[in-house]
């Protein structure tokens, strides 16, 4: 603060300066010093306040526009005002005015209706761009920028903590934090937390239907309350409902309820069967509540237990609402202080030095940010891009208005000469290009409607949160108009402002001849050229390394074969099979019928299905690996698989044997490890026969073999350390054995075994649902298939960036040929050989697309560098990328100068020359 | 310019202009200092991006009811960059006007309101 010096301007600044000459002259002199001054000021502040740098940037963009279009319409009504009250008195709104302006804009539509072509692409480029920005934005504005759903969003937090434990960064809640804070914590008027947990569900009020898994969550019974959503029906959870113990009550969903009871009153009061619990139903949520990430059906009030809450398992997700005179920065302090004496409250679940070596420590986010996450990232470049291709279609147009400014100069300089001041000639301008930006921008808002289902369909396929709150609301339609006025203001403003600059005698004396102010045009043009060059670069930048990132991504092995394997998941109720070993026999007798099944080669059972949401890491101790005392062990994968699972998967084997049947009598005590766990532990020798075990107690596991690599949460991660322990074991007391696991059939030729599955599962136990079957071929598809749909988009940008800067190349250079048929006349005439004419208007094409290259290159370096966190394997300034890109752009001059090069090399100079 | 007459014209300040006008009644402001303050004394309901804030005080300036300050403030709180505004007399009794006719107004409504449950 205590330096006044001036500092060097920014990228920012610079930009900004450039976009004041959006205001009108006289407005930009008397104030383009404060302008820049308050932008500045305007920027420490954002980046002190941390406004993230985009909605920065649209809010200065915003106003830049709308008060520098509002400028120009006061400043020329200014000059109107005083054209009809040359006095100086002030004539209050005159209806007159308001006449001449209707009526300038009724000529100006006729004088477009003659100009058919022109109106027609600059109406439907005007429209396509709108359109187009307005659907993407749509998103960002549902997803990003849209409030969440609930009375004071801001106020809203969500609550983790962070970790120093090998493998793991974040943690969630544990039932004792949860409790702990709820108590302790100050900054808060609530703090709530819940657990995904999907229920099979059984009855509803007394009566069966099919078998259905239904998403659920337990919460606190404060939850909504802290969200501030009332029930639509009914009454909100109570304190105290959320203990152990207490009478077991559920909270249904607007479409639950609508689906089984068909929205009637008398459910409150009625009862559900889930997972073998009978709850009564004490409330029905309003439709329009939007839980926080997941969706569930049904809420009920978790049992949580003080005397026997852990501390160390953080499985619960934790919202508070601050305090109104809470910051984000205070609650963290504040939950930083208490947190020191959760273990003196709840010594359950962790040692002591174990909790502390874990370095635990709170992180209060704002809940929208933890909502929204890594895709806003994606989403604004979607929007750049598309904002970018919009640019590059204004320049074309802006093209197309030069020239039409051409032909009209005559007109203008005639009607300049016979006193229509400057105002006039402006005046009928802007009125055609109003009537263009009306009718582009109304075509434009209706392409939006239609566009903004299906940008929300490709969103989807990205795994974009809040899509249902994607729609065109007040803001969406503001930008619209917003983007109508920019790019109306930019395809117009550049003729005008040469339209101002040429002198009226200049344009009668070269009306028939034709150079010096044509040339002058000319080089507008070629700067316009040159812009969409470089921007058009940016683009094809920016797909290419996408491109190549995602080829990458396609050859990456994801260590098993999901050609024809198909899964289904099921969950076991504890009801019905309270022990391991009642789920072990299920699984049995399933496995045994299933592969029976015709076209069946093989069959297992896993609770871990690679590149699917499934998920578990335990800390895991290796005997020979001791650790210091108190230290934490590091987190690794554990897999639970049936024998059968690598024979299923097509997991290879390395070395030693698999969990079968050589050790089914007594396989309980060991276990596989994938390549990657054995090389970490001993690079050097063999991992057979050492010993592991899963958490810090319990019964060792003696490593019997080494199998394949797996890419288990992402094909974009590294192959994953991961142990894989016996699901069968004969002494199948054990309670670990897993109740949500996946069924995992490899058939001969991909048989359709979906239905014959389903009723082998309905015979065993009817109670049971089947669901999420697929095969994993899909899996993997679907794996990718973020990556996959950013590159399609991107490449769908780019080869329209690179049309239109073909199309605006060979207009110029086609234009500048009949421009100067003259001279090439006299040039053939003087004996040059065609080649050398040709070479001349290529020359051209290849210096404007090289000026561009040079440009864009730059831009593409500093752009590309938002690309990193989507690349995988793949520089953001890959120069194989980089290079390439230059020599397909140059590709393009060549072939965009193609034809006008041989027109110009045909040019017969008797014709030419006679002509002028 | 007619003071009599503009007057009732002015009176319909905007209440952007009002909170310019109330930020500089507590002394001379620059720009920034202007857009902050309108913020903070409004609760947040006013919030001026540079480009409305120049063009309204433009208009202000045309209007007679600011006029750019010759004096500068306080030495070492300077920074001669900045421009600084001040309240004209015409702009003090535009927002006494202002102030006068909403005080009007309120009284009105509170009348009516009092009022009100005989009324319906």
């Amino acid at each position: 603060m205590a330096d006044f010096r001036v500092p060097p301007l920014s990228i920012g600044e610079r930009l900004y300066r450039a976009l004041l000459y959006l205001y009108p002259p006289r407005f930009r002199r008397a104030f383009d010093r404060d302008l820049i001054e308050a932008f500045r000021d305007q920027r420490r502040d954002a980046a002190r306040r941390r406004v993230p740098s985009a909605l920065f940037v649209l809010a200065i963009a915003y106003d830049l526009v709308t008060q520098a279009l509002a400028e120009h319409a006061s400043s020329l009504w200014s000059v109107f005002r005083t054209r009809s009250a040359p006095d100086g008195e002030e004539s209050p709104m005159p209806g007159s005015q308001r006449a001449l302006n209707l009526t300038e804009l009724r000529l100006a539509a006729r004088r477009l209706r003659r100009v058919p072509s022109f109106t027609i692409t600059t109406v439907f480029v005007l429209a396509l761009g709108v359109g187009a920005t307005t659907a993407v934005f749509s998103v960002v504005n549902g997803v990003l920028l849209r409030p969440l759903p609930y009375p004071n969003p801001g106020r809203l937090v969500a609550l983790t903590h962070s970790i120093a434990v090998s493998g793991v960064e974040e943690a969630d809640q544990s039932d004792a934090s949860v409790l702990f804070y709820q108590e302790h914590a100050k900054a808060f008027t609530g703090i709530g937390a819940w657990l995904d947990q999907d229920v099979n569900l059984e009855l509803v009020d007394g009566r069966s239907g099919a078998a259905e898994r239904v998403q659920a969550a337990e919460v606190t019974s404060n939850l909504f309350e802290v969200l501030g959503v009332p029930p639509l029906l009914g009454r909100d959870f109570r304190s105290g409902e959320d203990r152990a113990g207490a009478a077991p009550i559920v909270m249904l969903s607007y479409r639950f309820w609508q689906r089984h009871f068909n929205g009637a009153k008398s459910a409150i009061g009625k009862r559900i069967v889930a997972d073998g619990i009978s709850r009564e139903i004490v409330g029905v949520m309003p439709q329009r509540f939007v839980f926080p990430r997941s969706s569930p059906e049904l809420w009920f009030p978790m049992p949580l237990d003080p005397a026997k809450a852990s501390a160390g398992s953080f499985n619960n997700r934790g919202v508070g609402r601050l305090r109104d005179d809470a910051t984000i920065e205070s609650a963290r302090a504040d939950l930083s202080h208490v947190l020191p004496g959760l273990l003196d409250e709840f010594p359950n679940g962790i040692p002591r030095p174990m909790w502390e070596q874990a370095h635990v420590r709170p992180v209060v986010t704002p809940l929208l940010e933890s909502i929204v996450g890594d895709v806003s990232t994606l989403l604004w470049i979607l929007l750049g891009s598309v904002g970018l291709v919009l640019l590059i279609a204004c320049a074309n147009v802006a093209n197309l208005f030069l020239v039409r400014g051409e032909a009209r100069q005559l007109e203008l300089a005639v009607r300049g000469a016979l006193g229509s001041g400057t105002a006039g000639i402006v005046a009928q301008c802007l009125s055609e290009s109003l009537v263009l930006a009306a009718a582009g921008g109304v075509l434009g808002v209706l392409l939006a409607f239609v566009g903004v289902s299906w940008t929300a369909g490709w969103a989807d396929r990205m795994n974009v949160p809040r899509l249902e709150q994607v729609s065109i609301d007040g803001r969406v339609l503001v930008f619209a108009l917003v983007v109508c006025a920019v790019s109306t203001l930019l395809v117009s403003l550049i003729p005008l402002l040469r339209a101002r600059r040429v002198p009226i005698a200049m344009v009668l004396r070269e009306s028939g001849r034709g150079s010096t102010a044509g040339a002058e045009r000319q080089r507008t043009r070629s700067v316009l050229v040159v812009a969409q060059v470089a921007l058009a670069l940016v683009l094809v930048v920016g797909s290419g390394l996408l491109g190549r990132s995602f080829t990458h991504l396609r050859n990456v092995q994801p260590g098993f074969d999901g050609e024809n394997v198909f899964m289904t998941r099921l969950a076991l109720s504890a009801a019905t099979y309270p022990t391991g070993a009642a789920r072990v026999q299920f699984y049995g007798r399933l496995l045994d019928q299933v592969r029976a099944l015709p076209g069946v080669r093989e069959a297992t059972i896993s609770d871990w299905v690679p590149l699917t949401s499934d998920h578990n890491d335990v800390v895991v101790t290796v005997e020979d690996h001791p650790l210091p005392p108190d230290a934490l062990p590091a987190d690794h994968f554990v897999a639970t698989v049936d024998p059968n699972y690598f024979k299923t998967m097509d997991i290879p084997l390395l070395t030693g044997q698999t969990l079968e049947s050589p050790y089914r009598g007594r396989s309980s005590q060991y276990a596989v490890v994938s390549k990657a766990f054995a090389d970490r532990y001993w690079p050097r020798g063999s991992a057979l026969g050492k010993n592991i075990r899963a958490a810090i107690s319990g019964p060792w596991f003696t490593i019997v073999g080494e199998v394949g690599n797996v890419h288990f949460e992402a094909l974009n991660k590294p192959a994953e350390d991961a142990i894989y322990l016996p699901l069968l074991p004969p002494d199948s007391s054990s309670a670990n054995t897993p109740s949500f696991v996946s069924l995992l059939v490899r058939t001969q030729g991909g048989q359709d075994v979906a239905q014959p599955i389903r009723n082998i599962v309905h015979a065993l136990d009817p109670a049971l649902p089947t669901y999420d079957q697929q095969s994993l071929s899909r899996v993997i598809f679907a794996s990718s298939s973020r990556a996959r749909v950013t590159m399609l988009l991107l490449v769908i940008a780019s080869t329209l960036a690179l049309i239109l800067g073909a199309v605006g190349l060979y207009g110029v250079l086609a234009y500048g040929v009949s421009l100067r048929q003259r001279e090439i006349g006299v040039r053939i005439v003087l004996g040059a050989p065609p080649s050398a004419v040709s070479w001349m208007v290529s020359r051209q094409a290849l210096v404007l697309a090289l000026a561009g290259i040079a440009i864009g290159t730059g831009f593409a370096l500093a752009a590309t560098r938002l690309l990193r966190g989507l690349l995988y394997d793949v520089s953001p300034t890959d120069p194989l990328t980089l290079g390439a890109t230059c020599l397909g752009l140059l590709a393009m001059a060549g072939m965009a100068s193609w034809v006008p090069a041989r027109r110009a090399a045909a040019v017969d100079p008797s014709e030419a020359l006679r002509s002028t | 310019m007619p003071d009599q007459d503009s007057s009732s014209d002015i009176l319909r300040i905007r209440q952007d202009a009002f909170y310019i006008l109330l930020v500089l009644l507590h002394g001379e402001r620059h720009g920034y200092a202007i857009m902050r303050e309108a913020r903070e004394r409004s609760g947040g309901s006013v919030v001026l991006q540079a480009g409305a804030l120049y063009r309204l005080l433009r208009r202000m300036l045309d209007d007679g009811l600011v006029v750019e300050s010759q004096r500068r403030p306080a030495a070492d709180a300077d920074d001669e960059r900045r421009r600084y505004y001040r309240v004209t007399p015409l702009g003090r009794r535009a927002i006494a006007a202002e102030a006068d006719r909403m005080a009007t107004l309120a009284a009105a409504a509170r009348a009516a309101l009092r009022a009100g449950p005989a009324l319906a």
